[in-house]
């Protein structure tokens, strides 16, 4: 399989051997690793569900704002095509 | 321990896996000190800004700076070029922020907070939008691999093969590094610049103090303004770039780096396009006025005048164009459907099981290099219509981004400060009065004179 886990080959080695002060073994991901996976946000996000926003007051103006300008462009893109021989 | 690091990523699903081995990498760099450590954390980390900077200078975008050069020659543009550095910053950042915060891509937070309308019109979009812009990468690719004697079946095929490859057996950060390498080859415009017969540095200098337009506000000037501001900030990019900081996994923590990332990214990009100019308008300028000008006569032009090596180094960066942004461009184009229809979305994915986040990309790759080989295909038209779609699309698309960057619900502490938002709605209103100036140009063609 082309793609696959390679901790072994890890980018960062070369830095290992340069001039680390601290080195993965200080590291105890034993007892870290529920806060390694929540801080780098390694969990599936499709799980979680996303609130929909509340369309009101400024939000609401941006919305027919928008609605408008597509109107009236996609108005001008009829009559620009239109002309098109 | 590595056997233990092994057992607990086992643990989890298969895309999130492949993430958390290079998070890992990423988390136990981050532990070290020294300035050493700090670079090659600082290279682990940057990638999606210069990315999709580089890829942004796409076939299209080399088009478009060749015909400003020489149809305008040395003038407005190139101080309009630099100005074009902090647009491209500022909208570019804010997917970063986005991406490192919300952990989702851009049509996924469209698709969940304003509700399946929106969501549905911004991805229609984005498709339409992007195959109709692999279609003109296409049209780059054949058109330079001509010029080394190329016939266009075998390049568009090759392009195909090649991109779909680099997208479906490569993890992401293979990916990354490959699409960077290729996006080197973008630079080879910098150097032609210096064997320009006759380039005065002193009027290039001078034009930032006159900003000289020639030929006055036209409607070309508004279509070349417009194409110039269509290169450097796409529809495209927001996507690619907020899916491209979710996929490699940039957390809150990396956001500097993002940033940095995007700036690096946003200068090569403002010194290539300023590079073509400059060629063109030492090479084409006061050819032809017209500005449906050919990409042969830009490179019959820059042969004659710098020799048939310029040519052939020009017409190898068109196909590096072509290509980087076709790699980009698929890529975006999987991820949004992914996003939209929650499907696992991650270029880490084996090609078995990831199937379904492959075949967009794949598809419209295969369409694109299809159309480019049909004979008498409307490729002009087709050029128009996606100017036509970007062109209503993007003000939505960066109201979206600027709704999503003022929610504080979820962006917290990152929200958008005072000055980022004036800075991105002074673009927005921008893009919107300059959109509609072009309207009314075509509806009325005398207007502007």
């Amino acid at each position: 399989m082309i793609k696959y886990i390679d901790i072994i080959g890890f980018n960062g080695k070369r830095c290992d051997m340069k001039n680390n002060k601290k080195t993965s073994k200080d590291i105890n991901l034993d007892e870290d690793w529920e806060d390694f996976i929540k801080e780098e946000g390694l969990i599936d996000y499709n799980k979680i569900p996303v609130q929909k926003a509340e369309i009101k007051g400024w939000v609401q103006i941006a919305f027919w704002f928008l609605r408008i300008y597509i109107l009236v462009m996609i108005i001008m893109v009829i009559i620009g095509f239109s002309r098109i021989k | 321990m590595k056997d233990d690091y092994k057992d607990k990523l086992d643990s989890l699903p298969v895309d999130i896996k492949l993430r958390a081995a290079d998070r890992l990498k990423i988390h136990l760099m981050r532990q070290k000190y020294g300035y050493f450590s700090r670079l090659c954390l600082l290279m682990a980390l940057i990638g999606p800004g210069i990315l999709v900077m580089i890829a942004d200078n796409d076939a299209g975008g080399v088009m478009t700076y060749a015909q400003t050069g020489s149809i305008f020659g040395i003038g407005f543009f190139i101080p309009f070029m630099i100005v074009m550095l902090p647009v491209a910053y500022i909208v570019q950042e804010m997917t970063v922020r986005l991406g490192a915060v919300t952990h989702r891509g851009h049509a996924e937070m469209i698709w969940k907070r304003y509700g399946k309308f929106w969501g549905a019109f911004s991805l229609i979009d984005l498709i339409i939008a992007n195959v109709l812009t692999l279609i003109t990468e296409f049209i780059g690719i054949t058109i330079g691999m001509r010029v080394f004697g190329v016939p266009p079946l075998i390049s568009s095929i090759s392009a195909v093969l090649i991109i779909a490859s680099i997208q479906l057996f490569l993890r992401y950060f293979a990916w990354e590094w490959i699409s960077l390498s290729i996006a080197a080859f973008n630079l080879v415009f910098v150097p032609l610049v210096f064997f320009v017969p006759h380039l005065h540095w002193g009027a290039v200098a001078r034009s930032f103090g006159t900003w000289h337009i020639k030929g006055g506000v036209s409607s070309l000037f508004i279509y070349v303004v417009l194409a110039n501001l269509g290169t450097t900030i796409a529809p495209w990019m927001l996507f690619f770039q907020q899916s491209s900081v979710v996929d490699k996994g940039l957390t809150v923590k990396d956001i500097r780096d993002g940033q940095f990332d995007t700036f690096i990214g946003s200068v090569f990009m403002v010194i290539v396009a300023i590079a073509i100019i400059l060629i063109t308008a030492g090479t084409v300028y006061g050819l032809t006025q017209t500005p449906n000008l050919d990409i042969q006569t830009i490179l019959s032009a820059i042969s004659s005048k710098m020799g048939p090596l310029a040519m052939r180094l020009f017409a190898l960066g068109l196909v590096e164009a072509g290509l980087i942004a076709a790699i980009a461009i698929s890529a975006s184009t999987s991820w949004a459907m992914g996003e939209a229809f929650g499907w696992p979305k991650s270029i880490n994915m084996p090609p078995i099981e990831g199937w379904k986040f492959y075949l967009p990309g794949v598809i419209s790759l295969l369409i694109a290099g299809g159309i480019v080989l049909i004979p008498n295909a409307p490729l002009g038209f087709l050029n128009l219509t996606v100017q036509v779609v970007a062109t209503i699309f993007m003000p939505a698309a960066m109201m979206f981004l600027l709704l999503l960057l003022n929610d504080k619900e979820i962006m917290g502490e990152h929200i958008n400060k005072h000055w980022q938002n004036i800075s991105a709605f002074t673009i927005v209103g921008f893009l919107i009065i300059m959109n509609f100036m072009y309207g009314l140009t075509v509806v009325f063609p005398h207007i502007l004179g």
